[in-house]
């Protein structure tokens, strides 16, 4: 296709994107040209003064970028420009950042080790293989963080839920999951990004929930326990549990999708945004210095839902 | 016919398909010939929610009050998690 027909895009990567609210609505918006990419276009990613990339910026990322490219979208002369910062351009290779988009072998100038207290942005599609990237994040957790093995046990729950709920309900190609730990400051994030149908059309399928109206709510809703979409085969816990356990450690559980964001940490946000989020964003980011122990949030079960009294005859 | 689990699917019990699959070697087992069906889960760390509704809350009731399964070595947390999705899903412990 002649690049006069097709629209060329500009998208300027520039700066922080960490896990604070404003920063995910900064990448969010510049990174609508690629969303709502239809035709094939020369699109430039320019990311030569970017500073710092988390995880779930890195994982929302390669999704815009991995799509556009599976569609055959993305016309020669397309350009990911590096970040000039060294360690930022190493860091995003060793993430996987380009490989995760070509299947050409890259010449790539740095060192690449065996990998210890990280792993790679990863891709899953299916049953088969979402469990596994869950498992290697776990690893890569208790590595670079020394978690114990309660703290490993609940991120291995609390990923398989959030990639299962991706495989089940999002009706997207892939899921993308990415994952940091901060030995230093005790800290992790994870992302999970898909680029599927989203919180509100997968919940709305359920007439119980058929008149939510906005995506805040739908998101809102979707965190309460036993909502689900599809109450036949799920239960509807995976996202409540796994928010209560964040609350009892002191982390924070973001779930962004369309226009609604849910912020659950030291503070609870429900909000609508300006920009629209295709498919859904989960940040689950944690401090390694509390307990983290899903056993806890299983104990408080009962006295948070009592049985009803019929289950007492 | 006892299942290790720990053995089996590794120390922390994850997914709904292969829950879905022990449910369904569980229910075949306990049915044919009133075989008794022994649930071990000793060295099990933890099991994720959707494991434990797959297992518990989606098991055939008449297994269940068969008296041919039986649990050992769960946990006060993994039980209070069992009673959970089980309260979820009424109708099947109708």
């Amino acid at each position: 296709m002649a690049r006069s027909t097709s629209p060329d895009i500009r998208i300027e990567l520039s700066g922080a994107f960490v896990l604070q609210q404003r920063r995910f609505e900064r990448l969010i918006r510049l990174l609508q040209p690629l969303f709502d990419l239809e035709s094939e276009a020369r699109v430039e990613v320019d990311m030569s003064r970017l500073v710092a990339v988390g995880p779930t910026a890195l994982a929302l990322l390669t999704a815009a970028l991995r799509r556009a490219a599976d569609r055959d979208l993305l016309l020669e002369g397309s350009v990911l420009e590096p970040p000039r910062t060294p360690h930022v351009r190493n860091y995003l290779m060793r993430m996987n950042l380009l490989r995760t988009l070509t299947d050409e072998i890259l010449d790539e100038p740095i060192q690449r080790h065996e990998e210890h207290g990280f792993r790679p942005c990863e891709m899953f599609s299916d049953d088969s293989d979402y469990w596994k990237v869950s498992k290697a994040f776990a690893d890569a957790l208790a590595e670079s963080c020394s978690t114990d093995q309660t703290a490993r046990a609940a991120v291995l729950v609390c990923l398989s839920e959030v990639s299962e709920n991706v495989v089940q309900h999002a009706e997207a190609d892939h899921g993308f999951g990415a994952a940091q730990g901060w030995g230093k400051s005790q800290r992790f994030e994870i992302g999970i990004v898909d680029l599927g149908r989203g919180v509100r059309a997968s919940l709305t399928a359920n007439p119980t929930y058929a008149d939510i109206q906005d995506d805040a709510t739908a998101i809102a809703t979707a965190l309460d326990a036993r909502v689900t979409s599809t109450p036949e085969r799920n239960s509807g816990v995976g996202l409540y549990l796994t928010r209560m356990l964040l609350a009892a450690n002191g982390g924070s559980l973001l779930v962004r999708s369309g226009y609604g964001a849910v912020y659950s940490g030291s503070s609870d946000e429900v909000r609508s945004e300006p920009d629209f989020m295709p498919g859904t964003l989960v940040a689950l980011r944690a401090r390694t210095d509390r307990p983290l122990d899903m056993d806890a949030v299983y104990r408080r079960l009962d006295d948070d839902h009592p049985m009803p009294d019929s289950h007492d005859d | 016919m006892t299942i290790r689990l720990a053995s089996e699917f590794g120390a922390v019990l994850l997914g709904r398909t292969s829950a879905e699959g022990l449910r369904t070697r569980v229910e075949r087992a306990a049915r044919a010939g009133n075989q008794h069906v022994v649930l071990d889960f000793e060295g099990v760390i933890t099991v994720s929610p959707s494991f434990a509704d797959e297992l518990f809350a989606k098991l055939d009731p008449a297994v269940r009050r068969s008296g041919h399964l039986e649990v050992r070595g769960m946990s006060d947390a993994l039980a209070s998690l069992a009673r959970f999705v089980e309260a979820g899903r009424p109708s099947f412990g109708a």
